[in-house]
């Protein structure tokens, strides 16, 4: 369990804010820190490992107290068994593939690399150079580095934000993998509703000041409705034809169409909308 | 997207599927949906609940619709009508609140709604929502 609490003066758009949180992540989960642009989910992040300092705060790590301000207790960066992945790679430019996983090792074991090289894909460009790669196969092997360190915590600040869409869902396959197989309690800054629907099991709304434990992902939208049939997705197109407007919307990796009354208020690309249906009335067919 | 208020007046439970009957004033809505009062608070008699529906599930009727198996027939009048070349939006007044319908701009031709005229509109239980007023825990 990581029981987090914290308070830090911020500076966002709209002004001066005191971010201020207290959270429990249960051991093990893959979870969400989800909120607007400047609400301190990336800073949460940075406190917990230890690169910025909260006004006052307490950390603890499965058991192990990492922070506690009124204590004047405070781990350094490298005491923290931390990965840190970040959506720019950060990778050494002047190591090949294979050495900036090795470099991440505290024990240098060359079985282990092997390992992480097969798991994300990375044998056969193992000798290359980061520039070498394209962005997917970078943040694949920043992935590899960040769990070359044996973390007890993952940090993945919007990791894929920069990745084509496939190139995504093939990296969060592998995140769902390494998460179910190795247990390593990971906390995944994203924007991606469909993503954090995917692979987490808790989120964390940061709403400006306040952090919001909403349990399942599904909370974070209407469950007051009681259509059984409800998918989040995003606006990609709206077009008006007579009296009524076509929404194109993506549904994960899925584009749908939907019609709605131009009367009904303006849609967006890139608004987010909840779709639903009652359990009656879809068509189902098995394919 | 049409919401009405409404109050729970009544509930039949089978299993995990529930038959609500809400008021909407003096209109009576039946509504059928998956759940009941044990893992849906809002489904208890007396709570305050909004009905949603779609305004291309609304249908409409001239005459009494007696010989029409759907529970949900209220009388309405038409409002006003938004013409398009397919669809035409007929906005109603039902029970002191405004819903629309869509509907194919042929059929609207071919019964030839006027602004004031009394209607019957007609909606399947399984094609209305419920939605809680307040949000509870489901």
């Amino acid at each position: 369990m990581i029981e987090f609490s914290a308070r830090k003066k911020l500076l966002s758009n709209s002004g001066e804010f005191t971010l201020s949180l207290d959270i429990s992540i249960p051991e093990g989960e893959l979870v969400a820190f989800f909120g607007a642009s400047g609400t301190g989910k990336t800073t949460s992040l940075r406190m917990i490992a230890g690169l910025t300092t909260p006004d006052c705060g307490y950390l603890q790590v499965n058991g192990n107290v990492w922070l506690d301000s009124a204590k004047k207790v405070q781990l350094p960066v490298n005491q923290r068994p931390v990965g840190f992945v970040f959506q720019n790679y950060a990778l050494f430019p002047n190591m090949t593939v294979r050495e900036n996983i090795l470099f991440a090792q505290k024990e240098k074991k060359e079985k282990e690399v092997q390992t992480l090289l097969e798991v994300f894909g990375l044998e056969v460009l193992q000798h290359r150079k980061p520039s070498l790669l394209s962005g997917g196969q970078q943040q694949r092997v920043a992935l590899a580095r960040a769990i070359a360190r044996k973390p007890q915590l993952l940090l993945l600040d919007e990791p894929l934000s920069a990745l084509d869409m496939e190139t995504r869902t093939s990296i969060q396959n592998e995140l769902r993998m390494i998460n179910r197989e190795w247990g390593i309690t990971t906390i995944l800054v994203s924007h991606d509703i469909s993503e954090i629907f995917r692979l987490c099991s808790r989120v964390y709304s940061f709403n400006g000041n306040t952090v919001e434990d909403k349990g399942a992902p599904a909370n974070l939208f209407n469950s007051r409705l009681s259509g059984k049939v409800q998918f989040v997705g995003e606006v990609l197109e709206c077009v008006q034809e007579d009296i009524v407007r076509i929404l194109t919307l993506v549904v994960g990796n899925t584009p749908v169409k939907v019609v709605v009354p131009a009367t009904e208020g303006d849609y967006a690309p890139g608004d987010k909308v909840l779709i639903a249906s009652k359990a009656f009335n879809p068509i189902i067919r098995k394919l | 997207m049409n919401i009405l208020p409404a109050t729970i007046s009544q509930l039949s439970m089978n299993g995990n599927l529930t038959w609500v009957r809400a008021a909407v004033r003096d209109f009576i809505f039946q509504v059928i949906v998956i759940g009941n009062p044990e893992n849906k608070l809002y489904l208890k008699d007396g709570s305050s609940i909004e009905l949603l529906f779609n305004e291309a599930e609304v249908i409409l009727g001239k005459g009494s619709g007696e010989n029409i198996c759907i529970p949900n027939q209220f009388p309405c009048k038409v409002l006003s009508l938004a013409q398009g070349t397919m669809f035409t939006q007929v906005f109603l007044e039902l029970a002191g609140h405004t819903i629309s319908a869509l509907l194919p701009s042929d059929s609207g031709e071919s019964f030839s709604f006027q602004v004031g005229e009394s209607l019957q509109i007609y909606l399947r239980p399984n094609d209305i929502f419920l939605q809680a007023v307040e949000k509870v825990q489901s």
